[in-house]
């Protein structure tokens, strides 16, 4: 079953069972709390339990046969296979960037992206790439004083 | 009002008057940039304003919302996409004119209009607040309660799309709410183990990850997949016309200006309502009144008057609700108010004494701000036209770094910048199944607040021997549970026609 051939409602029926499996388990785990902890909580997971159900009912109907066919596929045309790669390279630059510091790893990260997306203008993307990275910076660490990750480098 | 203008020379100092051209000026580059919201704009930069004095963060949060809901005209007018959700109804008319060669007298036009709309809602904001906020002087824990009962209702109206979807946002916006330790009870709640969250989910963290982070995915996406052709239009300023001659012309419509002016107060006023419908409603009211309806959507001048006064007039009016009971009239606005409480300032009557000097000065910098506007959109729109250029794989990284800066500077805590990620990527999926952010925003914002006041006023009912009692006899109380019933019903009704009409249309 992929993701990019499923149609609308089938992801909603998907995400409905889930939601309300993870919010039973959630109301499950809140009655370990006081009573003045877990009333609040509980209340807006049911909330979410019903109005879930509801969803779930128009997901349904929309599974009839004369609404199916116009039912649209929303991952039809995202490139996922190619997202993964930029994604997992962002969750190593998360994971580097507090070991390194954050300008030399997010002058890495921020090239090499921009030279991923457009491989025809090397030498500009690099330019690009380093010229954001002192820019930004300079902005936030020198003239705004906002506090970046800091490392065993700048 | 004699207060309000104790505290104008507040405003009249050049440091104050560079951060409001700041950020109009980055305002408009934000909303003239396809796909950059008004919303996501305000959400990257509050936690920036963190590091700047309470007057000037909120200064600029302010004027970037004013910039960037002009700045989508910019981008609708010139290349037929809106800069920002207010826009859509910019383009029926504003690029027919570009098309004819006219796309600087479009341009003038919604600048003129912009600034008179902008101008008057910035007014009703400063005659309206202050007495709402006298009102809200008598509110107790249970009115409090009430009130975001009220505001989560508000959430359907949040909601683009199914209703049902809005709900189930603004239910798991309320859940993540209670994370961490809660401040009434001291209890440490779904913390799951990880001591990141026992100080809980930070809410420019949230805000980032459910504005930001999705928009930098999606560019993405529409980098990978080639998407992103913008012709590059040369003879949209063909035939160069003068910023007077559209003062002229714009005041010549002055019939059109008022009613956009009018339409756009009143929706601001509403909770959730925002300014994509404050521009549609306009611009339909306008054309059902007009002698000349068959030259709408042709490049008509009123088409585009209508719709930027009304549009402009919504940003001062959506702040109403908001800085007196915490109540946001747009997604922005929902946004803005994390900027406030990020400041330590909690709408209200306090707003108004305690901290009268940081309000009105915010009040007075929105009126600067359509000054500003008035003359960075009306000389400089030229080069807002290259600005659209921009590649989206030059955006797509930089928002990427940008969320982790913001997520991370807010607390200067590296589990914030995780939460961000995790909450992006879920909104990612999210939006392509049709929910949206700012039902979440909204639950996660308002959630502490309804349960603080649903516990403060359980604890003062057991005095009083009746929790039911409490709740539901006073009469500011009783008027909040008529005026949330009035938001449900009115909401349901809207949604099944709107439904009606969808299958009508289908069939």
């Amino acid at each position: 079953m992929k993701l990019n051939k499923l149609p609308l409602y089938k992801l909603e029926l998907i995400v409905v069972v889930f939601l309300i499996v993870a919010f039973i388990s959630i109301i499950y785990t809140s009655f370990s709390y006081t009573q003045e902890a877990y009333i609040f909580p509980v209340v807006a997971l049911s909330i979410g339990i019903v109005v879930s159900i509801l969803q779930g009912v128009v997901s349904i109907k929309r599974s009839k046969k004369q609404y199916k066919e116009k039912d649209p596929i929303p991952f039809k045309n995202t490139p996922l296979i190619k997202m993964i790669p930029i994604l997992l390279s962002f969750i190593l630059y998360l994971y580097v960037v507090s070991e390194l510091g954050f300008f030399v790893t997010t002058w890495i990260f921020l090239s090499a992206l921009l030279i991923f997306l457009d491989k025809t203008k090397i030498t500009q993307r690099l330019l690009v790439g380093t010229g954001l990275t002192i820019v930004m910076y300079l902005l936030f660490s020198w003239v705004l004083n906002v506090p970046l990750p800091r490392g065993i480098l700048i | 009002m004699g207060e309000a203008f104790a505290h104008f020379s507040g405003i009249v100092d050049p440091v104050y008057f560079a951060i409001v051209a700041l950020g109009v000026f980055g305002g408009i580059l934000v909303g003239s940039l396809p796909g950059l919201t008004p919303t996501m704009g305000v959400a990257l930069l509050v936690p920036f304003t963190f590091h700047l004095s309470a007057e000037l963060g909120l200064l600029m949060l302010g004027s970037v919302y004013v910039g960037s809901v002009y700045g989508g005209a910019i981008t609708a007018i010139l290349i037929n996409i809106p800069g920002a959700p207010a826009s859509i109804a910019t383009m029926l008319d504003g690029h027919p004119m570009a098309n004819k060669g006219e796309g600087e007298k479009a341009i003038h036009l919604a600048t003129i209009a912009s600034f008179v709309g902008g101008i008057f809602g910035v007014l009703l904001l400063m005659f309206f607040a202050p007495f709402l906020a006298q009102v809200s002087l008598n509110f107790g824990p249970a009115e409090h309660f009430w009130i975001a009962v009220f505001g989560i209702t508000v959430i359907a109206g949040l909601s683009q799309g199914s209703i049902w979807k809005g709900l189930i946002g603004g239910a798991i916006g309320l859940w993540v709410s209670t994370i961490g330790i809660s401040e009434i009870t001291g209890t440490s709640r779904f913390t799951f183990g990880f001591s990141q969250l026992t100080g809980g989910i930070g809410l420019v963290s949230a805000l980032i990850g459910l504005f930001a982070f999705p928009q930098a995915m999606t560019f993405l996406e529409r980098t990978l997949l080639n998407k992103e052709k913008r012709n590059n239009k040369d003879n949209v300023f063909k035939k160069s016309r003068s910023f007077l001659s559209a003062i002229n012309e714009t005041l010549g419509s002055i019939k059109i200006l008022g009613l956009g002016t009018f339409i756009g107060s009143l929706v601001g006023l509403i909770p959730g309502a925002g300014g994509q419908v404050a521009g549609l409603v306009a611009y339909n009211e306008a054309r059902r009144q007009s002698s000349e309806k068959e030259k709408f959507g042709t490049g008509h001048k009123d088409g585009i008057i209508v719709t930027e006064s009304a549009n402009n007039a919504m940003v001062g009016c959506s702040l109403v609700p908001l800085l007196t009971l915490g109540i946001p009239g747009s997604p922005t606005a929902a946004v803005l108010l994390g900027g406030l409480l990020m400041n330590g300032l909690w709408p209200g009557p306090e707003l108004f004494q305690e901290n009268a000097s940081v309000t009105y000065t915010f009040i007075f910098g929105m009126m600067l701000a359509q000054v500003c506007m008035l003359f960075i959109g009306g000389f400089g729109a030229r080069f807002f036209k290259k600005a659209m250029y921009v590649p989206p794989n030059i955006m797509a990284p930089l928002i990427l770094v940008l969320c982790v800066i913001g997520s991370f500077a807010a607390r200067n805590n590296f589990g914030d910048v995780w939460s961000m990620l995790i909450i992006g990527i879920a909104m990612f999926f999210g939006l392509k199944l049709g929910f949206s952010p700012a039902p979440v925003a909204l639950g996660f914002i308002l959630g502490e607040y309804a349960e603080r006041g649903f516990l403060l006023a359980s604890r003062a009912s057991v005095s009083e021997g009746s929790v039911i009692l409490h709740f539901l006899d006073r009469p500011i109380v009783i008027a909040l549970i008529i005026l949330t019933a009035i938001s449900i019903i009115t909401t349901t009704i809207f949604e099944v026609k709107h439904k009606q009409n969808g299958e009508g249309v289908n069939k």
